[in-house]
């Protein structure tokens, strides 16, 4: 876990990752059709959300800015509407949800 | 790192996926790997990347990406995922403010716009056009066709986001105009005249009133990723 925390951490720092890359060219890379996939990080350093609970908008109304950034989403089949904050999508890049019930994924 | 939100439908030849950060980048954005199989996919395009599932592509839901303040306006029912307390700001913030970054290794898109040019990019199966976001502010309305469908992008001021729509009403194409009325902007259809809601995609006013356009999956995202994802991109300039 505290392996997986640095390795978020030095992810997150790009400058870092850059320098690291200029060192020692240890990051395993992989020609995939006209370009290269690169290991940055081991799989799930940076956890996807697969449960993910929701709250009302006067709960969310605590810790939500108003300029904060969200994706949002409305349920085509019952209408309800969905908002994921883009600064909390960035601790987890995937988030594993339902929309009239079918499995969707907010990426980003 | 694309600085681009999408949304898939987590399901590929009938079986549920759940789809989990690899820590691989591909053309310096985000690849996912689904626990149920192992194969790889990429976050920009949905295509799956090597593994079992080779072949398949995910689909893309339509969302919108504004701002916490114009979404509850829209929506004041809405639910929102909840967080471990106020997270302020992107762990990538300096790396999105410094234009000569493009993801970690460098990744060039092509000349025709500059490599963190933030751009509204929407495609189908043998089209894709891109939008600079910079045409979209100074226009308000940019329509045009993606593989022979009227397409229209409407610039919302208030939430500083793009709608994107399909520009057509129970079968019948429409096209957009800006109108200045006073100090404010309306879009309206030349059709009927009706006004635009470009959040919404509804018609607040005019013959179509309460009618809704069905919107269009759309990436926002740096033109380094979009290019490089889909060289073949038209670009829409002035």
């Amino acid at each position: 876990m505290k392996k997986a925390i640095l390795l978020a951490a030095v992810l997150a720092s790009l400058g870092g990752v850059q320098k690291l890359w200029a060192q020692n060219r240890s990051f395993q890379q992989e020609k995939i059709g006209d370009s290269t996939m690169v290991t940055v990080l081991v799989p799930d350093a940076i956890p996807a959300l697969s449960q993910p609970v929701f709250v009302s908008r006067q709960e969310a109304e605590k810790w939500m800015a108003d300029d904060e950034p969200v994706l949002g989403l409305v349920d085509p089949v019952t209408g309800v509407a969905k908002a994921y904050s883009l600064w909390h999508l960035d601790r987890h890049e995937i988030v594993n949800d339902r929309i009239g019930g079918k499995p969707i994924a907010v990426t980003w | 790192m694309a600085h681009t939100g999408v949304v898939y439908t987590r399901e590929a030849n009938g079986k549920e996926l759940e789809l989990r950060v690899s820590g691989k980048l591909y053309k310096d954005a985000l690849v996912m790997f689904d626990r149920e199989t192992g194969t790889l996919w990429t976050q920009v395009d949905g295509k799956a990347l090597r593994g079992p599932l080779l072949g398949s592509r995910l689909t893309e839901v339509p969302a919108l990406q504004t701002t916490w303040k114009a979404w509850k306006k829209l929506h004041p029912d809405t639910l929102v995922l909840r967080k471990p307390g106020s997270l302020r700001g992107s762990t990538y913030d300096g790396y999105f403010r410094d234009s000569s970054k493009r993801g970690l290794f460098g990744t060039q898109g092509d000349e025709r716009l500059g490599g963190k040019d933030k751009i509204i990019g929407v495609r189908e199966v043998g089209d894709a056009v891109a939008v600079p976001q910079s045409v979209l502010e100074k226009k308000t309305v940019v329509q045009f066709l993606l593989a022979g469908k009227p397409v229209v992008l409407m610039y919302a001021l208030e939430a500083e986001t793009p709608g994107v729509y399909r520009a057509v009403l129970e079968g019948n194409a429409l096209s957009f105009r800006v109108r200045k009325l006073g100090g404010q902007t309306q879009i309206e259809d030349i059709e009927t005249g009706s006004a635009w809601s470009p959040l919404e995609g509804k018609a607040i006013s005019g013959p179509l009133a309460g009618k809704h356009l069905d919107r269009v999956p759309y990436l926002y995202s740096f033109w380094y990723a979009w290019s490089a994802y889909r060289p073949e991109t038209r670009v829409i300039s002035e």
